[in-house]
């Protein structure tokens, strides 16, 4: 009888999908860099709050964009929620910012205490369900996080809860989202995820359509590398950057790789990439041809840029300037002259509804009596769409969410009619 | 309602009745259990078992069939787990919490937290123990083995890891606790060395120091 029970226990701990053969990872078809049209940039957020920051987004069937963010009066507020808008490229325009998620919406779903919100990042999923993975936290700070999925079967328009995910055995805390998902050939999707609290370390969530987590890759461990940002080549190679938070020797990117489908990864090592431990974002071309976007010095998130490497990381080039502001770096820029250099970049199509609000609201983020005024460039966000346009999000002065759009050769007639903008040096 | 909130409100019970155990009559205790049980079912932000999910994440199934044994206990007044099974259970418990947290919050590029998702290796080296158990007699623990298991292939918890129906780290506070307090219990029981006594007081050490008033003790 209990042998029996014992045996019963056996199978039951076993998952069936034990049995079958691990699915590969899905590498997007090679494409070339756009080279003949130059970036475009907007705004996609409206000012309506405070602060925004990390943006993320996904490409709709209809070749549109929803982006989201999280938006409120300060990082860590209660009044923190979800923000999203649609970016059309027909006409070329974002849509209103909208509240997609709070987070009296999430604690009514999951019948829990919710004190913030933070990072989201979406998925998009075959059958047109999109899935949006929020960090949530119910006490302490984001050490204490955990992530919930919310479900919507319109687009990102209206959300419903589905489920929490459990990730740690120790309160289910520390367990964060930044980057993008990557897809598997069974249809479940990879969920680069990391924590903050006792360790600091990347990992890859394999879930099902479900949300079921189906297994776990550690990328990294101990207190060094958050944010891991995953590139796949082909079926069974990948690449991982991830944020150094190895202090004092926090100047690169750290580096780890995988040949077996993304199961077990190799020791971290530094890539050799500045970057000031701030967040990347980046898109794979084909096989070790990889764009990186990032912060790119040592010191100061006041740049940012687009590096590209077509030999899996042997030799980087700095392809594309989006801003740089190394000269003014602790200067302690007073107000009024930060406003006039902060005005610049309102340019092109990057000039906002109501400029004198933006204005206002990056003095007010970015602007302390004594220490004076400093440039925050940060958090990017890049996907390459199917007809291999190059989008970049990233959060501007913690202000607004900028939009760069690279539109691929494909519309080069057109492109070639465009003037130069200034936000794409 | 979920299995998670189910248990939470046993474990809340279990420490309620503790509590109560000398405060209230027999009576009291019960009907005051019944209101904590059913209070904390209520859905948040009513019941108490919500905010505590809240804050300290689910308790496992071994919790939970501790919880009913803890509440059977207090109620009926006989313990159903032999304290020398549930000695060696805590001890393996809390020396395994110690190699298995570290690690899977993060010490090492090894994790053994992702074995809890499935993996064989796992599951045989669960069957293993269910059979050593089951060799040294150890049944309780062997049900409770089994029926976390059972309860992981069912997903009955919210986790989908098989680690979490078995353990969580309230269980490994609690199994640590008992296993000092059944020490400190069975320190006192022993008879300490005395310095040589006059022949009309040496009766005097014997009350209660015995290996079973210790363990008797060490239960409640």
């Amino acid at each position: 009888m209990v042998g029996a029970a014992l045996v019963a226990g056996y199978f039951a701990a076993t998952p069936a999908r034990l049995w079958q053969p691990a699915p590969q990872l899905l590498a997007a078809d090679p494409a070339p860099v756009p080279s003949a049209s130059q970036w475009q940039t907007r705004f996609a957020s409206d000012a309506d709050t405070s602060m925004v920051h990390a943006a993320s987004m996904v490409e709709l069937p209809d070749g549109r964009l929803r982006a989201f963010w999280f938006a409120g009066t300060r990082e860590g507020a209660a009044d923190v929620s979800i923000n999203s808008a649609i970016f059309d490229p027909e006409s070329g325009a974002w849509s209103d910012e909208t509240v997609s998620v709070t987070r009296e919406q999430i604690s009514r779903g999951w019948g829990r205490h919710i004190r913030k919100l933070g990072n989201a990042v979406p998925v998009l999923d075959d059958d047109g369900h999109m899935r949006l993975f929020v960090v949530a936290v119910s006490f302490g700070g984001w050490a204490a996080s955990r992530l919930v999925v919310m479900e919507s079967s319109d687009l990102g328009a209206n959300w419903d809860f589905d489920t929490a995910l459990v990730a740690t055995p120790f309160l289910n805390i520390s367990t964060l989202v930044k980057t993008p998902p990557i897809h598997y050939s069974d249809g479940s999707i990879g969920l680069p995820v990391y924590h903050e609290m006792i360790g600091k370390f990347g990992e890859i969530l394999r879930l099902d359509q479900d949300n079921r987590i189906l297994g776990k890759a550690r990328i990294g461990h101990g207190r060094k590398a958050i944010q891991p940002l995953v590139l796949v080549d082909d079926s069974n190679h990948a690449v991982s950057f991830l944020r150094n938070e190895n202090e004092p020797n926090n100047g690169y990117l750290y580096q780890s790789s995988s040949s077996d489908g993304g199961w077990r990864w190799s020791p971290l090592e530094y890539a050799p990439v500045d970057n000031p431990s701030s967040a990347v974002g980046g898109v794979a071309m084909g096989p070790g041809h990889w764009l990186v976007a990032t912060n790119c010095n040592r010191e100061e998130r006041d740049d940012l840029c687009i590096r590209e490497t077509r030999d899996a990381g042997q030799h980087w080039e700095d392809r594309w300037f989006f801003h740089n502001r190394e000269q003014w770096r602790g200067n302690a820029l007073k107000p009024d002259a930060f406003a006039d250099l902060i005005d610049d970049e309102f340019v092109g199509k990057a000039i906002p509804e109501d400029q004198r609000l933006f204005l206002e609201r990056v003095k007010a983020n970015k602007c302390q009596p004594h220490r004076g005024c400093e440039f925050q460039y940060d958090y990017p966000y890049m996907v390459r769409t199917r007809n291999g346009d190059l989008h970049l999000l990233y959060t501007w002065n913690k202000t607004a969410i900028r939009h760069a759009w690279l539109k691929a050769d494909a519309v080069e007639g057109r492109a070639a009619q465009q003037q130069p903008e200034q936000g794409a040096r | 309602m979920s299995l998670d909130l189910v248990i939470c409100a046993l474990v809340l019970v279990a420490v309620q009745l503790r509590i109560s155990a000398n405060l209230l009559s027999l009576r009291g205790r019960v009907v005051l259990a019944g209101l904590v049980f059913v209070w904390s079912l209520l859905p948040y932000p009513w019941g108490p078992g919500a905010w505590v999910l809240s804050y300290l994440a689910g308790f496992s199934i071994s919790s939970g069939l501790l919880a009913v044994l803890a509440i059977q206990h207090r109620i009926a007044g006989h313990y159903w787990l032999p304290v020398r099974e549930l000695r060696t259970a805590c001890l393996m418990l809390v020396l395994m919490a110690l190699w298995f947290y570290p690690m899977s919050m993060g010490s090492s590029y090894a994790d053994p937290y992702a074995l809890g998702f499935g993996d064989f290796v796992f599951s045989t080296a669960l069957l293993l123990i269910g059979l050593l158990a089951w060799v040294t007699r150890a049944y309780a623990s062997c049900l409770i083995l089994v029926a976390a298991q059972c309860a992981f292939g069912a997903g009955w918890l919210t986790s989908d890891n098989l680690w979490d129906y078995l353990i969580d780290p309230w269980l490994v506070c609690w199994a640590a606790g008992w296993l000092l307090r059944d020490r400190l219990l069975r320190a006192r029981a022993m008879p300490a060395p005395q310095p040589p006594v006059q022949p009309s007081e040496a009766g005097k050490d014997a009350d209660g120091a015995t290996e079973a008033a210790g363990q008797n003790s060490a239960t409640r």
